[in-house]
């Protein structure tokens, strides 16, 4: 992937909306900023993972093309768009996408949703586990100075024995 | 049986302060006598939040440390200022008693300097659960470890531990958890305040129960109508609606619902 292509997709955003079965409306919706590809299917590394028995472990992606977004189908039982199985196909705003025959639907758009705090907004960032790490040698060193410090042990002292006397104050007599 | 619960953060500036006043009112609310007493000594600012002003402060917390007063004498009652924040609708709450640091200068200088019996704060803490029959106290403490805070952590029933998505925050709350764990804190809990809005919620608590070993059952957004606010109020009930008030509402739900000790 070369610096152009990520820089051209920087002003692209889409939303991708889990519809409730019997209903239609949104049950879940996602963000993608900044994303050249994502990925749904039922396995947990996905940008979608959902748990339904007729999505694949990686069922579809979603990439970009051009000025466009496609979508490149790989599951088991299908990905249909308006009761058509597709393979691949260019996604318009508002496309529903069937996963599977009667499996779980999803409205693609280019705009930004209306209810934020029910969004997912995945971004491109690094990840969580990359971004706020510990060094648990320090934390282990750093809090061993702390407990071998004749204040702290003031401080453990006179909390076992307060405790011991709050027990002690639950005697039936005191109350 | 009455709970004491400790609110800490490593570093300062974390939302301490708003977040215990908002949860303490949002268990008031169920009916519960609840006090919040502010041992940060060093920097006071709870007393703000809800409105109470200096002149209305006769005795402090201070003066209980110097024996200058009771602790009931250095409490107050702003149960009527929590009902006249609650926008439009009637709230009723029992007494709520707040029990403030000094703010004056002089002494804050003076007790720092001078330093204080520790006990003695262990003592204040049971003297008002008792003489003000408080189902819970809340403590709000002063940032990183020092002998009070360490004492309040020792005593309390359920520790919350304040956290910002920061690489800063992340390393020193490690050291103050093990510690609290070395201290044997009966329960902790986490909160994470101030995050930015397009981090994946989900993934965030994930991640943060998987580091540190605990429940996260609150996660706040870093938003400008808390900024806007600027501490002069109590937030979740000018804006009840507001995902923050709702994430303070199952937080307080978490609180309240924990068997007694
Ligand atoms: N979720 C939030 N979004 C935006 N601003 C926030 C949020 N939470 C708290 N703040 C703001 O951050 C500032 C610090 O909050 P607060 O005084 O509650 O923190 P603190 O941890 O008690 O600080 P200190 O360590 O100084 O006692 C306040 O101006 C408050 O309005
Ligand atoms: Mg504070």
């Amino acid at each position: 992937m070369s610096q152009g292509t990520q820089q051209a997709q920087a002003s692209q955003r889409f939303v991708l909306q889990l519809l409730d079965p019997a209903r239609g409306h949104a049950i879940q919706t996602w963000q993608f900023d900044d994303r050249a590809m994502i990925r749904i299917g039922r396995s947990d590394d996905n940008d979608i993972a959902l748990g339904d028995p007729q999505v694949s472990r990686y069922h579809a992606e979603v990439r970009s093309h051009g000025n466009a977004w496609e979508l490149i189908s790989m599951g088991r039982h299908g990905t249909f768009i308006a009761d058509d199985v597709v393979e691949t196909a260019t996604l318009e705003d508002g496309a529903i996408l069937q996963l599977g025959p009667t499996g779980p639907k999803l409205r693609f758009l280019l705009a930004r949703p209306q209810h934020e705090e029910e969004t997912t907004i995945i971004r491109n960032g690094p990840a969580l586990s990359e971004m706020l790490q510990l060094d648990r040698g320090r934390v282990e060193q750093e809090a061993r100075e702390i407990v071998d410090s004749p204040s702290f042990r003031r401080v453990q002292d006179l909390a076992g024995e307060l405790r011991k006397k709050k027990s002690s104050s639950k005697d039936p007599t005191e109350f | 049986m009455s709970k004491i619960i400790s609110v800490h953060s490593f570093r300062g500036g974390t939302g301490k302060s708003n977040l215990t006043a908002n949860l303490a009112v949002a268990v008031a609310r169920t009916g519960r006598r609840v006090g919040v007493i502010d041992t940060d000594i060093q920097s006071p600012g709870i007393h703000v939040i809800f409105g109470l002003t200096e002149d209305e402060i006769k005795y402090s917390l201070n003066d209980f440390l110097w024996g200058k007063c009771s602790i009931e004498q250095a409490a107050y009652d702003v149960a009527p200022k929590i009902q006249r924040e609650s926008a439009g609708k009637a709230l009723v709450v029992p007494p709520f008693h707040l029990i403030p640091a000094s703010l004056k200068q002089r002494e804050i200088v003076r007790i720092v300097d001078e330093g204080y019996d520790v006990s003695l704060l262990n003592s204040g803490f049971h003297d008002a659960i008792e003489r003000l029959e408080l189902d819970y106290l809340f403590i709000d403490t002063h940032p990183g470890v020092n002998d009070e805070t360490l004492l309040s952590i020792a005593v309390c029933d359920l520790l919350l531990v304040v956290i910002r998505p920061d690489n800063q925050d992340f390393q020193g709350t490690a050291v103050t958890v093990e510690l609290a764990r070395q201290l044997k804190v009966r329960d902790m809990m986490m909160l994470v305040n101030k995050v930015p809005p397009d981090l994946e919620t989900r993934a965030l608590r994930g991640h943060l129960e998987r580091t540190y070993g605990m429940p996260v059952p609150g996660v706040f957004t870093l938003n400008f109508e808390v900024v806007q606010l600027a501490s002069s109020g109590l937030f979740s009930l000018r804006f009840p609606e507001h995902p923050f008030s709702r994430q303070i509402d199952i937080v307080a739900e978490r609180i309240t619902a924990a068997p007694a000790v």
